[in-house]
């Protein structure tokens, strides 16, 4: 290429960038599948644990908090995201402005659907109850992460560039 | 939006893949961006002294646990850079636009 690109080779160079971008975003499909199986357990002995050992309310609590805080730590610290298999962080301006708000709006429904179901089942205990439900929604969620990890990321990394591109042709022509 | 303007480091297609790879990041591993931009080692790592020198990129070196890692990032000097030179190519692109819309309009009018 020479010091000042032709439109055709300025065309290239600007999808080259979109494709690298997009690269780096597919590099939240690489982790590891023994992660996967780490939260289904988790989250496993999480719900189990409420059946089980009713009375350990605070200290259950306590400890899935703190797991939870400690990996959202580590994936922003280089040392801890290599332990947990990821071999890049993701800058914000890589991520589509659409996901982010997506993203938040699906946490506040999730949140709000959960404060309804509580506030349901609550008042309907002794006509709703469901035997070890705790242990069957634990097994639940666990086989979907376990089973669908890697294509729930792989989901997750394609929405998150969706119509976002850092070299910016709209159309992908020059 | 970024001052419009090449930066001659970047003119080089294998530099600018490695630069467009860092800015979509905080940071990346040596060896993501190696496999990434398809190069080997010593190439990868002759082109990180180059777009070192003027503070496009930073490198860090560690461990986890016994085994050395290096990390890479792109610098605000690198990212400024870089939105420079996309603002400039788009301006290259349009620019070719333009002067092909103008062939066609004075090809499409009727001799005088």
């Amino acid at each position: 290429m020479a010091s000042q690109p032709t439109p055709q080779e300025a065309a290239e160079a600007l999808r080259n960038i979109d494709q690298r971008a997009e690269q780096a975003r597919g590099s939240l499909r690489n982790a590891p599948r023994w992660l996967d199986w780490l939260a289904g357990a988790v989250i496993f002995l999480y719900c189990t644990s409420i059946d089980f050992f009713p009375g350990s309310a605070v200290w259950r609590s306590w400890i899935f908090a703190a797991l939870a805080v400690g990996y959202a730590i580590a994936l922003r610290t280089r040392r801890g995201s290599a332990l947990l298999g990821q071999s890049a962080r993701i800058h914000r301006q890589a991520v589509s402005p659409r996901f982010v708000l997506i993203a938040r709006l699906t946490l506040a429904a999730v949140v709000a659907a959960s404060v309804v179901a509580v506030a349901l089942l609550g008042s309907a205990h002794t006509s709703m109850y469901v035997p070890y439900l705790s242990t069957i929604l634990g097994a639940v969620l666990a086989t979907a992460l376990i089973g669908f990890g890697t294509r729930l990321r792989a989901g997750l990394a394609t929405l998150a560039g969706s119509g976002h591109r850092m070299g910016g042709l709209p159309d992908g022509r020059s | 939006m970024a001052a419009a303007e090449l930066s001659p480091l970047l003119v080089d297609p294998t530099r600018l893949s490695i630069v467009s790879l860092l800015a979509a990041t905080e940071w990346a591993e040596f060896g993501l961006v190696r496999e990434s931009v398809g190069m080997s080692d010593s190439a990868l790592s002759k082109q990180v002294t180059t777009l070192s020198k003027p503070g496009y990129i930073e490198v860090r070196k560690g461990y986890v646990g016994k085994r050395p890692r290096t990390w890479l990032s792109l610098s605000d000097t690198g990212r400024s850079a870089l939105q420079a030179h996309i603002a400039a190519l788009h301006q290259i692109v349009e620019q070719a636009r333009q002067t092909g819309q103008a062939r066609r309009v004075d090809t499409d009018e009727p001799a005088t």
